[in-house]
C-alpha cells in the first residue's frame, strides 16, 4: 500500500507537494482552504535564476509544465505593471504579456474606459521606463471599444475575465483586435487584466492575430490567481490526488492516534495519512495566526515552533503579545518584515521540536518556512522537496 | 545694526511648521521680504501631525482660560479666512457608570456653561445636555448600545473645528510666496550667521535633496522650528537653553472610515482625557503626551502606545477594538519649558524670545504655542520684527485676508460635473484647495488625461498630484501625501504610490527609477505606522498587502537588507 500524504493547503508550495508526492508514489489528499497569497497573486514569477537550481531544475520545470498556466525559461520576463513600471521576472502567468523580445517597436494599449485601466497613463510610464528608452520600446494607447455592453465598464476584472471563458467571445474580440486601425503597425497588443479565468486566451488571440496579446501583471485578487487555480484543479485531478475543501483546526502526530498524522477539519471529519505537509501561507497569511494572549500559535495544534531568523521565539513578556515592531518590522528598509515569522525546518523541510530535533512525519514548505527568501519560485522548490521526502519516508 | 547694509531679505524664517509659515505670511502681507527654509517639508513635524483641531481648548479653561480665549477668537478668524479648510466636529462626553457620576454631570455642564460664552467667538454652538437615550439615538455605538450602557446618566455636547494641519500651513506658503517670499523646503540651516558685535547677518543653508549649499542675509532670523528649536539655537552658538522647549510626543491612531457621528470623549486608564473623532474620511484616535527624548526627525508611534488609546476609547466606544487601524500619526509638541508638572499640566501658551540677551540681537524664537492661535502668535512676532526693523510697515491684516483658496465659494456639484469627475473627488478637492481648485480645473481643461484619479480611496486626481508639485513645492511622495492625502486611505498607497513616484520623477525630471524609490520609501514607511496600530485580523491583510507589493516591484524591497 502506498503512503498516504496530506497537503495542507494548495497555493504553489502546496501544489507543487502534491506533484512531488504523488510522482513518488503516494497517495495525496490535498487540503484547501482560503486563498492564499498564489490564488491572489499578480502572475509574475519571481526567484533564484533557473540556472543556479542544479539538479532540482528538471523537477521545477516538469512541474511547471505539468501545471500549465505558467511559463519558465532562461531568458526570463519583461512584464507591465499595474503602476506603470515594467519590471523583470523569471517566468510569468501564459495570460501575461512578455515584452522582453521587442526591439524598436511600438505596443498597443487597449484604451478601454474601466476604473483602474488608465491606457493612457500607463502608456506613457511604461514607455518613459529606463528599459523601455534603452530598447527604443513605445507604448501607445490605441481606443478600441472591447466592452460589449455597458455594465462592462464598472463590472470587477473577475466578472470580465469570466465573460471571456466563453469562446464566442474571445470570437467577437479578436474581431474588434483585427478591425481596429490603430493595431496594425503595432508589435504587440496589450489589454487589461481580464484575458479569462482559464489559460489560453492570450494565445488563442496572439496565434489568431499574428502577434503577442496578453495583460500586464494582475492587481491583488485578479486574474493571474484564478488561472493557478483552475490550473492546479486540473493537475490534481490528472494525478490523481484528492481535493478537500475544508479549515483545519487540528494536527496530531504520535500519541493515541491510529494513523502518524491525523488533521482534524472544523467540518469535525478527520483525514489520516502517513506524512503532513503544512503549505498554509506565511504567518497571518493563511495558517498561523497572531494571537496578542499566546505570543504565537498555529491554527492547527501540533508540534510546531516558530523561529525568526533561525531562533525560536520566545514567549512574550507582554499580557498583549509581543510588540510587531520589534520583531516582524526591522525598519523601514525592509517593508516584508511581517511574514519572516515561521514554522522552524531543517534542510529538508521536516518540522524541527523545541529541542531542534527533525520531526519525521511533519514537513513545511512555502511561506509557512521561516528564514528563506519568499518568491514564488522558492515556494515550489520548497514544496516539491517536502513532498518528494513525505512520500518516501525512511527511503528519503 | 545698521539699516543701510546690502541684505537679500528682511526675514529669514526658519521652520515650515504652522508658526514658521504663519510669520511668514504676516511679514510679506505688512510689506517686509523674507524667507523660509525648512529642513523636511512644510508641516513635517507637530503641525502636520496634530490632531486636526481648530480647537477652543476647553481643556485649558480652568488653568489657563487665556489660552482658551484666544483659542476661540483666533477660530473664529480662521474660520473667515480659509472657510474652506474647516469643518464642524460636534463632541459628546457621557457620563456614568461609575460611583459619583450623578454630581459630574452638573460639574461638566456648569464647566461648558461657561465655555459657551467663548463659543460665538468660533462660530460655535452652545452646549447640550442629553439624556441616554438622546445619546444612544444619535451615536448607537456607545458601550456596545443602549444593553451595554446601563448606569449611563446622559452626556454633553459641545462644538468644535476641525482642519487639515498639513493644508493651513502650505495655504499661508503659498499666500507668502505669491507676494514675493521664498520657500526652500528639504533646506537644512546650517549656521545662523552673526556679525562680530553678535547680531545676526543671516543664515547658510543646504539644500538637502540637491547638496547645494548657499547663504542669505537678513535683517532678523525667526526660529520657528517647534520641537527643534534648541537645536535651531545651536547653529547659531548660542547655548541651547535659550530656546528651551519641553518636547511632548503625541500620537494617533487613524482608522478605515468614520467610525462614530460624533466625535467622542473618553478617559483613559490613567484619567487623562482621549477622544475619537470623525475626520475627514477617517477616524483620528488620540492622543498621548509624553516627554520625548528621541530622534526629532523619526518619530513613530510604538505599540503600547496605540494600546494605551484604544483600551481607553473601548471602554466607551468598545467596537473600535474590532475597527480596522490603516495607520498611526505621530508629533512632538513644543510646550512651553517647565521642570516638574505632568505633561498635561504644561501650559499651551506662546512666547516670543529676543535672543538680544544672550548677545545675538536680530534673533528671535517662537516657543510654544497651538494651531489654533497660530495666527496671533504670528501677529505678535511680526510685531515685534517691525519693532526692531524700525520700518514703516502697514498693520496686521492676517485675520481678515483671505488664505489662498478662500478668498470665495467654489461648487463642487458644478466642479464635478464641469471636469468630469467623480462627485466625491470634487468634494475633496474643493476642500483641499478652495477656490484654488480652479487652477487644477484649468489643466485639465488643457489636458483631460490629468483628469484620471491617482488614488482611489481619497480619492485625488493627477492634475492636483502635478499641481502641488508644481505649486507647493511638494519634492517626493511624502509631500505629495502631506498636500493631498494621497495614499494615507485604506490601502496605504498600495495603489497609487508607484505612480505617483512616476509623476514626481516626471515633473521633477528625475530617472523614473528615483520616483519608484520614493514610492517604495513611501509603502515601507506607511507599512512600518500601520503595523503597531494592527490586530490579528488584520496581519493577514497586512501579509496579503506587501505580497502585492512585492508582486509590483519585485525582489527590489529586499534590498538593503
Amino acid at each position: 500500500m502506498s503512503r498516504r500524504v496530506v497537503v495542507v493547503g494548495g497555493g504553489a508550495s502546496g501544489a507543487a507537494a502534491a506533484h512531488a508526492a504523488c510522482e513518488a508514489g503516494a497517495s495525496v489528499v490535498v487540503l484547501l482552504g482560503r486563498p492564499g497569497a498564489t490564488s491572489l497573486g499578480s502572475g509574475a514569477l519571481d526567484g533564484p535564476r533557473l540556472a543556479s537550481l542544479g539538479p532540482a531544475r528538471t523537477a521545477v520545470l516538469s512541474f511547471v509544465a505539468a501545471l500549465g498556466a505558467w511559463e519558465l525559461n532562461e531568458e526570463g520576463a519583461q512584464l507591465g505593471t499595474n503602476a506603470g513600471l515594467l519590471r523583470e521576472s523569471r517566468g510569468k502567468d501564459r495570460g501575461l504579456l512578455d515584452v522582453g523580445p521587442f526591439k524598436n517597436a511600438v505596443v498597443g494599449v487597449v484604451d478601454a474606459s474601466r476604473p483602474g485601466w488608465d491606457a493612457v497613463g500607463l502608456a506613457r510610464a511604461w514607455s518613459a521606463e529606463p528599459w523601455a528608452q534603452a530598447r527604443s520600446v513605445r507604448f501607445e494607447p490605441v481606443a478600441v471599444d472591447v466592452l460589449r455592453h455597458a455594465h462592462e465598464g464598472v463590472a470587477p476584472d473577475a466578472d470580465l475575465a469570466v465573460l471571456h471563458d466563453d469562446p464566442g467571445r474571445v470570437a467577437w474580440l479578436l474581431d474588434r483586435l483585427r478591425k481596429a486601425p490603430g493595431l496594425e503597425n503595432k508589435c504587440a497588443v496589450m489589454l487589461g487584466p481580464w484575458l479569462g479565468t482559464r489559460t489560453g486566451v492570450s494565445a488563442h488571440l496572439s496565434i489568431e492575430l499574428g502577434k503577442p496579446v496578453g495583460e500586464p501583471i494582475s492587481p491583488p485578487g485578479g486574474v493571474a490567481g484564478l488561472r493557478f487555480e483552475t490550473a492546479r484543479d486540473e493537475l490534481l485531478e490528472k494525478m490523481g490526488a484528492t481535493r478537500t475543501s475544508g479549515w483545519a483546526v487540528r494536527l496530531t502526530s504520535g500519541g493515541a492516534t491510529p494513523a502518524p498524522v491525523r488533521v482534524e477539519l472544523a467540518s469535525g471529519e478527520a483525514i489520516d495519512a502517513d506524512a503532513a505537509v503544512l503549505a498554509l501561507g506565511g504567518l497571518a497569511g493563511g495558517g498561523i495566526r497572531f494571537a496578542p494572549h499566546e505570543p504565537f500559535v498555529l491554527s492547527l495544534a501540533c508540534p510546531a515552533v516558530l523561529a525568526w531568523r533561525g531562533v525560536p521565539l520566545v514567549t512574550s513578556g507582554s499580557l498583549h503579545g509581543s510588540p510587531f515592531e520589534t520583531f516582524a518590522w526591522s525598519g523601514y528598509r525592509t517593508a516584508a518584515g511581517l511574514e519572516r515569522v515561521g514554522v522552524w525546518v531543517d534542510s529538508g523541510g521536516r518540522l524541527r521540536a523545541a529541542d531542534g530535533a527533525p520531526a519525521p512525519v511533519l514537513f513545511a514548505a512555502g511561506d509557512t518556512v521561516a528564514d528563506a527568501p519568499r518568491t514564488l519560485l522558492d515556494a515550489v522548490l520548497s514544496g516539491l522537496r517536502a513532498g518528494r521526502n513525505a512520500a518516501l519516508g525512511d527511503r528519503a | 545694526m545698521s539699516g543701510t547694509t546690502p541684505v537679500d531679505v528682511d526675514i529669514a524664517v526658519i521652520g515650515g511648521g504652522i508658526n514658521g509659515t504663519g510669520v511668514l505670511r504676516d511679514v510679506t502681507l505688512r510689506g517686509l521680504s523674507a524667507a523660509l527654509f525648512e529642513r523636511n517639508d512644510l508641516a513635517f513635524g507637530a503641525s502636520g501631525n496634530s490632531s486636526g483641531m481648530i480647537h477652543g481648548g476647553p481643556r485649558y479653561l480652568t488653568d489657563d482660560p487665556e489660552v482658551t480665549r484666544t483659542s476661540c477668537l483666533d477660530s473664529g478668524h480662521i474660520q473667515a479666512i480659509a472657510p474652506h479648510l474647516l469643518f464642524r466636529v460636534p463632541f459628546l462626553i457621557p457620563i456614568g457608570r461609575e460611583g459619583t457620576e450623578r454630581t459630574r454631570i452638573d460639574l461638566v455642564d456648569a464647566f461648558f456653561e461657561a465655555y459657551d460664552a467663548f463659543q460665538p467667538l468660533k462660530h460655535g454652538k452652545p452646549h447640550a445636555r442629553l439624556s441616554p437615550d438622546e445619546l444612544f439615538r444619535i451615536e448607537p455605538g456607545l458601550f456596545g448600545g443602549s444593553a451595554g450602557g446601563a448606569g449611563l446618566v446622559g452626556g454633553i455636547s459641545f462644538d468644535e473645528w476641525g482642519i487639515d494641519g498639513s493644508r493651513l500651513c502650505v495655504a499661508n506658503a503659498v499666500d507668502a510666496a505669491e507676494r514675493g517670499a521664498r520657500v526652500h523646503t528639504h533646506t537644512n540651516v546650517e549656521a545662523i550667521l552673526r556679525e562680530p558685535s553678535g547680531a545676526v547677518r543671516g543664515i547658510r543653508a543646504k539644500n538637502l535633496l540637491t547638496g547645494a549649499s548657499f547663504v542669505v542675509t537678513a535683517r532678523a532670523v525667526v526660529n520657528a522650528t517647534g520641537a527643534w528649536s534648541t537645536l535651531t539655537a545651536l547653529a547659531a552658538s548660542i547655548p541651547a537653553e535659550a530656546a528651551r522647549v519641553r518636547p511632548g510626543k503625541g500620537i494617533h491612531v487613524i482608522f478605515d472610515r468614520r467610525l462614530t457621528n460624533y466625535g467622542i470623549i473618553a478617559r483613559a486608564i490613567d484619567g487623562r482625557q482621549i477622544f475619537i473623532e470623525p475626520w475627514q474620511n477617517v477616524s483620528v484616535l488620540g492622543t498621548t503626551d509624553d516627554d520625548f527624548y528621541g530622534d526629532l526627525d523619526d518619530v513613530r508611534a510604538t505599540s503600547d502606545e496605540v494600546r494605551y488609546l484604544v483600551e481607553g476609547v473601548a471602554n466607551v466606544f468598545p467596537a473600535v477594538k474590532s475597527a480596522r487601524a490603516i495607520g498611526t500619526t505621530a508629533g512632538v509638541r513644543p510646550t512651553l519649558y517647565a521642570y516638574g508638572p505632568g505633561e498635561d499640566a504644561l501650559s499651551r501658551d506662546h512666547r516670543v524670545v529676543d535672543h538680544a540677551k544672550e548677545g545675538a540681537p536680530g534673533l528671535f524664537s517662537m516657543i510654544g504655542g497651538k494651531l489654533a492661535s497660530y495666527r496671533i502668535f504670528a501677529e505678535q512676532m511680526t510685531d515685534v520684527l517691525v519693532a526692531r526693523l524700525e520700518r514703516a510697515a502697514s498693520p496686521c491684516r492676517t485675520h481678515i485676508a483671505p488664505l489662498p483658496g478662500g478668498e470665495r465659494t467654489v461648487s463642487r456639484c458644478a466642479l464635478a460635473e464641469r471636469l468630469g469627475i467623480d462627485a466625491i473627488a470634487a468634494a475633496r478637492l474643493v476642500y483641499r484647495h478652495g477656490a484654488r481648485s480652479d487652477a487644477i480645473a484649468e489643466r485639465i481643461a488643457e489636458r483631460p488625461e490629468e483628469a484620471h484619479v491617482v488614488c482611489t480611496c481619497e480619492p485625488v486626481i493627477e492634475a492636483e498630484v502635478r499641481y502641488v508639485i508644481q505649486k507647493e513645492w511638494a519634492a517626493t511622495v511624502d509631500d505629495v501625501a502631506r498636500r493631498t492625502r494621497l495614499g494615507l486611505g485604506a490601502c496605504g498607497g498600495m495603489r497609487c504610490a508607484a505612480r505617483c513616484g512616476q509623476i514626481v520623477a516626471e515633473e521633477r525630471r528625475l530617472e523614473p527609477r528615483e520616483g519608484a524609490r520614493q514610492a517604495l520609501r513611501f509603502l515601507a514607511r506607511q507599512a512600518c505606522t500601520r503595523a503597531v496600530a494592527v490586530g490579528p485580523e488584520q496581519a493577514q491583510q497586512e501579509a496579503f498587502s506587501l505580497a502585492a507589493l512585492r508582486a509590483e516591484l519585485g525582489p527590489v524591497i529586499e534590498e538593503g537588507e
